[in-house]
C-alpha cells in the first residue's frame, strides 16, 4: 500500500523526520518498507501491511499508529457540517435485508453538485497513492477511502427508483458494472439494489446504471460496513479486486463510519458546491465491542519482562484501547485483538522488541534415535564411495509412467498441478535419477543417488535409489552390496536393473550401461544393531567457494600431471581455481603413485570444467587458459604434464 | 574419490547438530497431510486472507501438500511430555511458477520449544544463537513484529550478513489455540516456534544465486559442494 507522508504529517503533532517514520514503520509495527520514492516534494513509501491490520490501509491509521510508537495519542478535528433544511431521510430510505451481512449502512444525501476534475494537487495526491483521478465526485470518495480507511461510494440519486435494499442477488439477475462488463449473480452476492434491481456489487465494484455522469445533480453517498467472508467470496468469484473490497475482507472501522461520512459530505461540497440535505440515514445494529479479561502477569511471562500493570495500560492506551474494571475494550478498529496474547504482542510492539533482554537456554544431552540420523549415516556411506546427493521434485507426468511400473490404483493425483507434467507423485525415485543422468552428458562417468519419500494412497515410503552409467553389467550390484556388508547393512531387499540406452529411449542417455538399485528405508535394518543417533552425524564444511553454474554450455577438458607425491590434490586444485573465473569445477578423478626408479613421484589426472556466464565457450577460448594452468603448475608444483 | 552430498543435505545437519545439542529431538513428519493440520490446527481459519498467501497443492482425494513444516508442530507435541523440543525438517510445497529465487519445492525446518516458562527473551536468544553458529559470530540479529496466525506476538528476524540486512526467519510464541490443539493448557505452559526456509538460508551461506540448482541433478553444482 503506498502512502504519502504530507497526507500523515498532518496528524503528527511532531516533527518525525522520513527516515524517522520508516523506522517506527518498520521496527515498532511490523509493516515492510517495501520502497521509498521522491515525487514532487513529497515522499511516498510503499508498505506491506499484514492482513491482520485493516485498521491501517489508510493515512490516518498509519498516522494513528506512528503517534502510539512515538508515545502520543492521536485526535481526530471535528468536523463542520452546513446543512440544509431538507431532511435526508424523506428523500431516501435503506432496509437492510439480514443484517449480520451489513452491520451499518449510512447515507448521505447532497444536491446539485457539478462535476469537474478535482484540484491538481488532490489528483496529485491520488494518483502517488496510486488511485487514478477521475472527476470532483469519485475522487472525494476515493481521496477519503485513502485518507481514513473507509470505502465510501456515490450514487446518482436521479437514478434510484424507490429507496435502497442491502440484501443477496438471486441467480436470475444480472448487473452490468461501471467498467463495461456484464455479470450473472448469485445468492452468495450482497448487492446494493433499488425497486428495480442491483445497482452495486456491495462493497466492491458499482454499477453503470446508478452510477455518477458528467450530468449528475443529486447524490446519495453510501458509508457502509459489509461482511468480509462474503465480500473475499464475491470477490475471488468475480476475479475483481478493488481499494474497496481490499479493505471490506480486511476490516473496516464501524466506529469511525459517521466522521468518514461527514468528512466526504463536507469535502463534496468544497470540490463541487451543492447542498447537504440535514442527518444520516443510518441502518445498523447494536455494536458489540469486544472486551478481553487481561492477565497483566501472562503478558509480562509472555514477553520475558516485569511491567507494572500502569505501564501495561498505558502502552494499550496509546494504541486506543480502554480500561474498564478488569476489562481491556478493543478498539472498534482493531478486529485482530481476541485473547490476551494479542495484547501481549501490543504492548510488546509499543514497548520496543529490541529492549527485550535476551534469556539464555542450557545445553543438554539428547541421545534419542530417529530415523534421520539413519538416513544421514547411509548418505555419508554413498559418499564415501563417490556417489553424489541429488534430491528432485516429487511430480510425475503421464508420459513417464508409461515406462515403469505403476500401479494406477495406488497413484496420487494433484488436482491443480501448474503444468500438466506436474500431475501425479512419483512412485520411485528411479525416473529423477534416470533424468538427471541424461543431463550429466558432459561427464564421462556419473553416480548419483537419493533418498527421500515416495507416495501412495496408503502412505508415504522413504526410499533409496542409486543410478550410475557402469562400464560393465553388475558393475553396481557387486559395489553396493560390497559396501553394505562392510557397514553391516543388509541389501537384500535391494532391486537391481541393467539398462541399454534402446531400453529407455525417451530418457535420451547416450551412454551404453546403465544400472539402477532401489530399496526401501525401512528394509536397511542394521545386523550390528548400531544406535543412529546425534553421535553419528558427521558435519562436512566446504573447501572451495561457490562458483555460479552457467546457463550456458561448458566444455569438459582433462589434464593428467607429474608431481612429487608429496603435494596435496586440493593445493592443485586450490591453484587451478585462481586462473581464471570462467574454471567451473576441477575434480581430481584418478591418482597414481609410482614405484621403484620414479617411486618419489606420483600422477594426478582433472577434470577441468569451464564455463562462461555470458555466452557459449569456444575450444579457442579454452586452449589458452589451459596453456596458464599448465605453465602456473609447472611455475609453482614442478608439475610436468603427462602425455 | 569422494562423491558429496547436496548443500541442503549439508545446511540442515547443522542446524540439526547445533538444536540436538540443547536436547532437541528430530521428528519427521508427513509431506501429504489433511488441510486441518496445515492451517486450521494452526489458527489459520478458512476464507481468511492470510490462506491467500500460501498457494497450495490440493490432491483429488483432498488432502494437501504441506505448504509449510509448521504441520507437523501440533502432531509432533501432542505426543510429549514437558519440556517438548524438537524440530522437524522436511519437504514442503507451493504452488508457484518458479524461477531463480521462487520454487515449489522447497526445504524447511520448523523449531518447536514448550515448557512453563518460555518467553520471548528466550526465543531471542536462541534465535540469536542459531544464526551466529551458521553465520558466523560477526553477523547481527534485529527482531520485528509480524503476523503470522500461528504465533502471537509473531517475530520475523532480520540478519546483518556481509554488510547486507536480509530478511532470514518468521518466529514467535506458539498462538494459545495451538497450544489447545497440542493439548496443552496456555494457562500453564508457553513455547516458541520458528520455521526456516532451508533453500533460502543455503543460498545466503554459500552465495548461490539460482534456487533450481539445488534440485537440477547439475554435477558441475552438486560436485561443489565436497
Amino acid at each position: 500500500m503506498k502512502i504519502v507522508t504530507s497526507l500523515i504529517r498532518k496528524y503528527l503533532n511532531n516533527n518525525l523526520s522520513d527516515r524517522q517514520i520508516a523506522d517506527l514503520l518498520t521496527l515498532k509495527s511490523g509493516f515492510d518498507v517495501e520502497s521509498i520514492e521522491q515525487s514532487q516534494g513529497d515522499t511516498v513509501f510503499d508498505l506491506e501491511i499484514t492482513p491482520n491490520r485493516g485498521d491501517c490501509l489508510s493515512h490516518f491509521g498509519i498516522a494513528r499508529e506512528l503517534s502510539a510508537m512515538n508515545n502520543q495519542i492521536i485526535k481526530k478535528s471535528p468536523i463542520k457540517l452546513i446543512m440544509s433544511a431538507e431532511e435526508a431521510s424523506k428523500a431516501i430510505s435503506v432496509t437492510i435485508i439480514e443484517q449480520t451481512l451489513c452491520p451499518r449502512y449510512y447515507a448521505r444525501v447532497i444536491r446539485n453538485v457539478k462535476l469537474k476534475g478535482s484540484p491538481v494537487d488532490i489528483q496529485n495526491q491520488l494518483r502517488r497513492s496510486g488511485v487514478t483521478p477521475i472527476n470532483n465526485i469519485v475522487d472525494a470518495t476515493n481521496y477519503i477511502m485513502i485518507d481514513l480507511g473507509q470505502p465510501l461510494h456515490a450514487f446518482d440519486a436521479d437514478k434510484i427508483e424507490g429507496s435502497i435494499i442491502v440484501r443477496r442477488a438471486n441467480n436470475r439477475e444480472l448487473i452490468k458494472t461501471l467498467d463495461g462488463k456484464s455479470y450473472q449473480l448469485s445468492d452468495n452476492d450482497l448487492v446494493i439494489a433499488d425497486n428495480l434491481g442491483p445497482i452495486a456489487f456491495a462493497g466492491v465494484i458499482g454499477g453503470e446504471r446508478a452510477s455518477i455522469s458528467p450530468n449528475t445533480k443529486n447524490i446519495v453517498l453510501e458509508a457502509a460496513e459489509f461482511d468480509p467472508v462474503l465480500i473475499r467470496r464475491t470477490s475471488k468469484r468475480l476475479n475483481i479486486s478493488t481499494e474497496a473490497s481490499y479493505r471490506f475482507e480486511r476490516g473496516v472501522d464501524g466506529g469511525g463510519i459517521e466522521y468518514a461520512i461527514n468528512a466526504a459530505a463536507v469535502l463534496i461540497q468544497e470540490l463541487g458546491g451543492g447542498e447537504i440535505l440535514t442527518g444520516i440515514v443510518k441502518c445498523k445494529d447494536q455494536f458489540q465491542a469486544t472486551k478481553i479479561k487481561v492477565d497483566y502477569q501472562e503478558i509480562n511471562k509472555l514477553l520475558g519482562l516485569s511491567l507494572s500493570s500502569d505501564e501495561i495500560n498505558h502502552n494499550l492506551k496509546l494504541l486506543g484501547f480502554t480500561i474498564k474494571d478488569k476489562d481491556v475494550v478493543v478498539p472498534s478498529w482493531r478486529h485482530d485483538i481476541k485473547v490476551n496474547a494479542d495484547l501481549a504482542e501490543e504492548v510488546g510492539r509499543v514497548y520496543g522488541y529490541s529492549k527485550i533482554p535476551l534469556n539464555k537456554i542450557n545445553k543438554v544431552r539428547n541421545l534419542t534415535s530417529s530415523d534421520y540420523y539413519l538416513k544421514e549415516y547411509i548418505k555419508d556411506i554413498l559418499v564415501s564411495a563417490g556417489f553424489n546427493e541429488q534430491i528432485s521434485y516429487p511430480f510425475l507426468s503421464e508420459h513417464e509412467i508409461e515406462h515403469l511400473d505403476y500401479d494406477r490404483e495406488q497413484l496420487l493425483e494433484i488436482k491443480n498441478p501448474t503444468q500438466k507434467e506436474n500431475k501425479y507423485l512419483r512412485q520411485s525415485l528411479v525416473p529423477g535419477l534416470l533424468n538427471n543422468l541424461s543431463k550429466n552428458a558432459l561427464f564421462s562417468r556419473v553416480k548419483l543417488f537419493e533418498i527421500n519419500p515416495v507416495y501412495f494412497q496408503s502412505g508415504e515410503v522413504w526410499m533409496l535409489a542409486i543410478c550410475q552409467n557402469s562400464r560393465e553389467k553388475g558393475e553396481l550390484k557387486n559395489s553396493l552390496t560390497n559396501l553394505f556388508k562392510k557397514h553391516n547393512l543388509p541389501t537384500d531387499k535391494m532391486k537391481f536393473m541393467t539398462f541399454s540406452p534402446d531400453e529407455i529411449k525417451s530418457y535420451k542417455i547416450k551412454k551404453p550401461i546403465i544400472e539402477v538399485a532401489e530399496i526401501r528405508i525401512s528394509d536397511i535394518n542394521s545386523d550390528s544393531k548400531k544406535e543412529f543417533n546425534h553421535q553419528t552425524l558427521v558435519i562436512p564444511k566446504i573447501k572451495n567457494k561457490y562458483r555460479p553454474v552457467s546457463k550456458y554450455p561448458s566444455i569438459l577438458r582433462d589434464i593428467s600431471i607429474i608431481v612429487g607425491k608429496n603435494i596435496m590434490p586440493e593445493s592443485i586444485i586450490e591453484a587451478i581455481y585462481k586462473v581464471s573465473n570462467r574454471v567451473n569445477l576441477v575434480e581430481l578423478f584418478d591418482e597414481y603413485q609410482f614405484t621403484g626408479e620414479k617411486g618419489n613421484k606420483k600422477s594426478l589426472a582433472f577434470h577441468i570444467n569451464f564455463q562462461s556466464t555470458d555466452s557459449t565457450l569456444e575450444e579457442g577460448d579454452v586452449n589458452p587458459i589451459l596453456e596458464t594452468i599448465i605453465r602456473q603448475l609447472k611455475i609453482n608444483f614442478q608439475a610436468e604434464l603427462r602425455r | 574419490m569422494n562423491g558429496s552430498l547436496n548443500p541442503i543435505t549439508i545446511f540442515t545437519r547443522m542446524a540439526v547438530d547445533y538444536f540436538a545439542e540443547y536436547g532437541y529431538e528430530i521428528l519427521e513428519s508427513p509431506e501429504i497431510v489433511s488441510e486441518w493440520l496445515n492451517f486450521d490446527a494452526l489458527n489459520v481459519p478458512a476464507d481468511h486472507p492470510a490462506r491467500d498467501v500460501q498457494d497450495t497443492f490440493y490432491l483429488t482425494d483432498g488432502k494437501v501438500m504441506r505448504t509449510h513444516t509448521s504441520s507437523g508442530q501440533v502432531p509432533g507435541a501432542k505426543k510429549r511430555k514437558l519440556p517438548i523440543k524438537f524440530v522437524v525438517p522436511g519437504t514442503c510445497y507451493r504452488n508457484e511458477a518458479t524461477d531463480n529465487r521462487h520454487e515449489n519445492t522447497l526445504y524447511q525446518m520448523d523449531v518447536v520449544c514448550i515448557d512453563l516458562n518460555i518467553n520471548l527473551g528466550h526465543l531471542f536468544w536462541t534465535l540469536r544463537e542459531f544464526l551466529k553458529e551458521m553465520f558466523g559470530s560477526d553477523i547481527e540479529v534485529r527482531f520485528r513484529p509480524h503476523h503470522y496466525s500461528f504465533v502471537e506476538p509473531g517475530v520475523d528476524v532480520d540478519m546483518k550478513f556481509k554488510n547486507r540486512w536480509l530478511e532470514v526467519l518468521g518466529s514467535g510464541m506458539i498462538h494459545p489455540t495451538v497450544l489447545k490443539n497440542m493439548g496443552q493448557d496456555p494457562k500453564k505452559v508457553s513455547g516458541f516456534a520458528f520455521g526456516m526456509g532451508i533453500d533460502r538460508l543455503a543460498m545466503i551461506k554459500w552465495n548461490i544465486d539460482e534456487i533450481r540448482m539445488f534440485r537440477s541433478g547439475d554435477l558441475r553444482f552438486l560436485k561443489q559442494f565436497k
